[in-house]
Parts: C-alpha cells; structure tokens; sequence
C-alpha cells in the first residue's frame, strides 16, 4: 500500500517536467520577438527568369528585433538595443526564412506591436491583399495589432531614433494605448477592424506615419502620426489631411478631447469637446435621397480671454458661443465631406449608414453610388452643443 | 465506490449538459449563421431554441412512459428484439463517429493555436486516455467532475463578453429582418445541432437521482446554451465583422485574437481562452464515450460495466484519422451532425414513442 502510495507520488512529481511539452517546447531565450514589421514592396523588381520563385526579391521587410538585457537596463553583450534586420524576399514566409539564416534566433510575431505599410504597397492592391492574407491566414500576428500607413518607404521608420522611446513598436503600443490622448487628427486602425472594413464596404483608413525623406537628421527624435490613407479595395488613392480626418471622426462620432477654437468678441476661445455622439438620417425624395447628420456635442470651454469684462454664465452669452461653435463645427465636418466628394470615395460611412438603417433605399441606390447618388446626395449637418461648463472663472 | 451504477443530481445533470453542448460547433457557429441568415444569424439560437423543445418533449417522454429504462432496453421492446439491437447499435455508431469527428476538429484547432508541431494523433491520443480515466468511473465522477470544470470554462467567457460588449461596434448587427424566413429556419436546424448531446439521455436519463425533473434539466440547459449561442453569434458579428465571419473557420477564435485587454497586460490571451476551452471538449468526448460504453455493456450484460471503455479509445482514434485534412473534417462534422444528427435528436424518439402508445407499451404518462 505504501508502495503504492509511493510510486503514485514519483508520477505526480515526475509529471510536471512532461508539461514542458515535447515537440512545441520552444528556450525563450531562442526567440527573437519582433515588435515591429515595415513592410515595403521591392520598387527595383524585375522578374528573374534565373531565379526560382522563392527567390524573386517582390517585398523589402524590416525587422526589428529588441533586445530585452538592454531594454531593461541590466548587462547584455548586445551593441545595440535593437537590431534591424532587411530582407528581400518573394513572400512574408520566405523573409521569415531568409531572417532566421541570419540571427542566431528563431523568429516569434506574438508580440508585434505596429505594422508598417509603405506607400508603394499600399498602391498596388494585390500585392497589398496578399500581405494581409499573409498575416492573418495562419494568424501570424494578432488582429488588434495597430496598422499605419507610412507616406513614404516603411523602412525608413526603423532609422528613425525617438528620444522618449528608443523601440518604435512600443512607443507605437504606447501611443495607441494612451486612452487620455485626443482623439481627432487621425484614426487608429487595427488589422482586424481594417480587414471588417475592407469587406464590409471596401474603403478604409490608415493613420499616416509621416517620415521625411529629404532629410533623414531632422527625422530624429520626430514622430508624426496624423492625417489618413484613403484605402479603396485594398489600393492607396490619396491621403486626408489632418483636418479631414477630423471631419471624418465627427461623421462616425469619434472625436474626443478635440479643442475647437472660435472668435467671440473678438476674443479666441477654446471649447474642449469630451464626447461626441452623430446619427445620419435619410430621407428618399423624387429628386434622389437626402442625408442629415444630427451631432451632439458635450464639452466645457477651457479657453478665453476677455477685456471687455464678459459673464461667460449668462444665458445668452453660453446661447451666442453655442452658435458659434456649431457654426465651426459644420465646417469642420463639411473639410471632411467635401473630400470625401473630391475623392468620390465614401471614406465617411454614409452608404453603409443607410444599407444598415434603409437597407431597402440601399438596394435602389447602391448601384449608382459612386457614380452619381453620393456626389449629388445633398448632406446637411445639425448641431447641437452642450457647455458643461465655463471653467472656474467667469 | 461503485461505478455505473451510481446517480448524478439535478445540479451536475445540468453542468454535465451544459458543457457537453458548449463544444467545437460553438466556434464554428457564427460561421453557420452568418452564411445563412446574415446580420440576422444571432436570432437563430431564439428558434433553435424552440426546436430544441421539441427534441426534449420526445426524449423525456419517451423515457417517462419507460422509467428506469434506457434505448438499449426499450427499443428491443418496442421494435422487437433484432430491430431493436440494431438500432442501439446503430446509436452506438453514431455517437463514437460523432466523438470522433468532433475530437479530430478539436485536434486540428489545437494544432494551429496552441501546438502546431505536435502531431495530431499524440494529441488526439492523450484526449482519449483523459477521457477513459474520467469514465471509467462512472457517470458520478463525470458529474463531479463537471462542477469544477463549469468554472474554469465560464469565468473566462463571461470576463470576454464584458470587455467585447463594452467597446463593440452593435451597428455591424443592422439592417435587421432581412433574412428570408426558410433560411431561418434551415440556420435554426443547424443551430439546434448543438443540443446534440441531448440523445446521451436516451442511456443516461435514468440515471439522474429524480427522473422526473429530467424535462427541467434539459430546458434548462437548453435554455442557457441558447442565450450564451445568442451572445457569442453577436458579439462575434460586432467584434469581427458579419462578412468576415462568414469567411473564417473559426470565427470565434477570432473574436478572441482581436481582444484587446486594458493596458496590453496580457497578449495572445486567446491561448488562454483555448485551453479552458480544451475542458469543455473533453467533457464532450467523456459524455460520448460513456454513452457508447454503457450501452455496450448493457446490451452484452457486463458484470463490469466500465471494461468496454479501453476498447472504445482505438476506434474512436481510427474515426478521427478519417479525414484526411481540416477541410475535410469541417465538411465531414457539419454534414454528419446536419444529416444525421436528427435521428436520434427526435425522429427515432418520437418513432418509439408513437409505437409505445399504439401498442399500448411502457407505464401511463400521468400528463
């Protein structure tokens, strides 16, 4: 009985040394974890008919591999930090091989935080598809992994040294992550969400991470995440300035923390908007359909400065700034509209708004949307402004 | 201790059924719906709902009119003897096939998330052997069992529903009604597949400690498979995307990839998720294989009635070698369940129970 008990207890102990797993146990120590991937496509390529197929150079990808003794401040024979490894390679899986020919580790995306997309890439549209299928077909890296389109080559963001974060993924991480910062000069686009929009609809947006190419030591210590890439069925067709993605976050209800700045009495005041809601409207008439955006806004005012002794608290004082701030705040939002119709690219969500809300008026317009519905669509916006409050002083 | 001849309660009736159904058609599932009814897919639990009634009205009153009796016994008497022996055999069939469809999707699903380089027949191996151990000693440790298991498989789903339903997009769920009502319906059916393990009460059903609360037991879990169903098709159209859904095999598992946990605290937390899931299946596979067991031991009269249970573990392995990739065992578990399924579900019930009354068969039902 005894012996029993005894070998039963040898197994139990002897177990925990099985969990280690036998074929997937991997030495973390064998691991380089990239945090960050630019991915380029090769502009120089030219079909070699002397090369084989998994040799053709069709992308350029960076990586960037950490390492983790320096990151965190104890001893490591690393040189640097990070290390950024390129490779020119047919597909994402033969750059992975090609990589891991030459570091000493095997190579895990568990932990990307940013992907970088070059311009180039983003302009031709298969190549494009083919990246994303890469990536998510054998969930190579996370669907809520941020998504950036870079104005230039993805590769130049390796090169760039940000004093407050030596490792762009993680003050990428970091950036997206900061729920206090202001949403309104660009989107924040995950995998996923981009990978639902492109097949909901066909059109998305990137943030743009903008890099100088003209002067690589200006880039130091810059970071410049703003504005948008219009994506159209998985092609680039032009880039929304920062005030244009601000009109975009006031169509889908979006902006938070945003300032917007009027003239009151000569004065510049400031009114901060916490929260903002929209709802598009349709309305079918004989001539075509109509659209209203209905917005309310909530917010306090954070700035003014008067010498003409104004009571901001008076009732017709808080009516008149209302006024014009919902003035402004029409204009802000017709920037957006109006590249939108520039662009004949419904990057606001208004078709998809009424198939989800009119599915019926969707099925008579949808087949010339984008040809004459949306262009000639009249879109008017109401808003309404609520002023929490004036600060503490008058 | 006694085993097979030992009771389960109320409580662990339910658990034991509830986590039985909470097995791999659960990932694949807003896939079905979404393909079938679009932006209406996650109303087809509410109907599967209903159909489900129906599949549990025929079971318990079938074996109410039959009390402490199971279809290894009852079928003999209701069809005469040989047709009887083989219907139960054919029952025994269908549930080691039905195991071994679901263990060799379950495999595959591991393979890719969890373990890629291990082969598949090592992991489907050591399921088996875990689930000969729990059967082995009867239906009360499987019972037990499940009261702990319960916890590790809904805790972590209820802490994903909270954070996916706080930050989730509910416009993907619009336009709504916009299904046609015979695609509801047919998406209905296949939603109901998943109250599958409701035919192991046509063996187990007299082993519940009050028979006659069996009707409750079952709407019960039911009841709460279908509104976690609801939950999940919806919240995988808002978190993934309706379109996408439809275009992945397990839509689910994305879901649970694309969370975003506050604070990047935890990443590839769906590993986790898979893992707690992994207790679900294998409570499945043990139900399954119980049942197969036990009839077979009743039906040969085994003095101990847990010997068949080694046997099973080879053939159900060989079943699940059967495809002969994971396209082949998506189409072979979704047609087998779609065209099969139903028989036992409710037909064959219902069969028994018409010719039970026509021949004036089994006690009174005091309705």
């Amino acid at each position: 009985m005894i012996k029993k008990k005894f070998i039963k207890i040898m197994v139990l102990c002897m177990l925990p040394m099985m969990l280690t797993g036998c074929w997937d146990s991997t030495e973390v120590n064998s691991r380089s974890v990239i945090l960050e991937l630019a991915i380029d496509k090769n502009t120089d390529y030219k079909y070699d008919p002397e090369r084989l197929l998994d040799g053709q150079p069709v992308y350029t990808i960076s990586y960037t591999i950490p390492d983790f003794g320096k990151l965190s401040g104890t001893d490591s024979l690393a040189k640097d930090v990070e290390t950024n490894l390129t490779s020119q390679s047919a597909t994402i899986a033969t750059s992975i091989a090609d990589i891991e020919l030459r570091s000493k580790n095997s190579v895990s995306f568990s932990h990307v935080k940013a992907l970088f997309l070059g311009e180039d890439l983003l302009k031709d549209p298969k190549l494009f598809k083919a990246t994303l299928d890469a990536l998510s077909r054998d969930m190579l890296i996370a669907r809520n992994v941020p998504l950036l389109a870079v104005n230039g080559e993805a590769s130049t963001t390796t090169e760039i040294e940000n004093n407050e974060q030596p490792i762009l993924g993680l003050y990428i991480m970091d950036y997206f992550n900061n729920k206090e910062r202001a949403t309104s000069f660009f989107k924040k686009q995950l995998v996923g969400t981009y990978i639902k929009e492109m097949e909901d609809t066909g059109v998305s947006t990137l943030p743009v991470f903008h890099v100088d190419q003209t002067d690589k030591e200006e880039m130091k210590g810059q970071i410049d995440i703003s504005g948008g890439a219009v994506i159209h069925n998985n092609e680039l067709v032009g880039y929304l300035t920062k005030e244009e993605v601000r009109g975009q976050l006031l169509v889908e209800g979006k902006v938070r923390n945003s300032p917007v700045v009027v003239v009151y009495e000569d004065n510049l005041l400031t009114y901060q908007i916490k929260d903002e809601k929209s709802k598009i409207k349709f309305k079918d008439t004989p001539e075509g359909p109509t659209c209203l955006i209905e917005m309310d806004v909530k917010g306090s005012i954070s700035e003014y400065l008067t010498e003409s002794g104004t009571n901001l608290t008076k009732d017709g004082t808080i009516e008149e700034i209302k006024t014009l701030l919902a003035e402004e705040i029409i204009t802000q939002v017709g920037v957006g509209i109006d590249k939108s119709k520039e662009m004949n690219i419904d990057f606001l969500g208004i078709g998809q708004a009424m198939y989800r809300k009119y599915p019926k008026m969707w099925a008579k317009y949808k087949p010339g949307w984008l040809r004459e519905t949306y262009q000639n669509m009249p879109i008017s916006i109401g808003v309404n402004v609520d002023i929490q409050n004036t600060g503490i002083e008058e | 201790m006694y085993t097979h001849n030992a009771n389960v309660s109320i409580r662990q009736a339910k658990i034991l059924l509830i986590l039985q159904m909470f097995n791999m058609s659960m990932l694949i599932l807003p896939r079905i719906a979404g393909k079938i009814a679009g932006h209406d897919g996650y109303m087809l639990p509410i109907i599967g709902f209903a159909i489900g009634t129906l599949y549990i009205w025929a079971i318990t009153s079938l074996l109410k009119r039959f009390p402490g009796e199971g279809l290894d016994t009852i079928a003999p008497k209701v069809l005469t003897k040989w047709i009887g022996l083989v219907i139960v055999g054919l029952y025994v069939i269908k549930l080691l096939v039905g195991a071994g469809f679901e263990l060799r999707m379950f495999a595959e699903m591991v393979s890719q998330v969890l373990l890629p380089k291990t082969p598949l027949p090592v992991i489907i191996l050591i399921l088996l052997f875990a689930a000969q151990y729990l059967i082995k000693s009867g239906i009360e440790a499987c019972g037990r069992m499940a009261e702990v298991v319960i916890y590790f498989v809904f805790a972590p789903l209820v802490l994903i529903f909270c954070l996916v339903i706080i930050k989730t997009d509910y416009k993907q769920l619009l336009p709504m009604f916009t299904a046609r009502p015979q695609g509801m319906l047919v998406g209905a059916y296949y939603v109901s597949m998943t109250f599958m393990p409701l035919e192991f009460l046509l063996i187990t059903g007299c082993l519940l400690n009050k028979p006659g609360k069996l009707k409750s037991v079952c709407l019960w879990a039911v009841g709460i498979i279908s509104i976690v169903e609801v939950i999940l098709i919806a919240l995988t159209f808002t978190g993934v995307g309706m379109v996408t859904s439809t275009k992945q095999l397990w839509p689910v598992l994305t879901l649970m990839q694309s969370i975003q946990l506050p604070g990047s605290f935890v990443e590839n937390q769906e590993i986790f998720m898979m893992c707690w899931w992994i207790m679900s299946i294998y409570m499945y596979i043990s139900g399954a294989m119980y049942v197969a067991s036990l009839t077979i031991s009743r039906l040969v009269h085994f003095h101990r009635q847990n010997v068949t249970t080694l046997p099973l573990v080879p053939i159900v392995f060989f079943i699940s070698m059967i495809p002969s990739s994971l396209a082949e065992s998506y189409t072979y578990l979704v047609r087998f369940n779609g065209q099969i399924g139903i028989f036992f579900l409710f037909i064959l019930p219902l069969i028994l129970l018409i010719l039970a009354k026509l021949r004036n068969l089994g006690g009174r039902v005091h309705d």
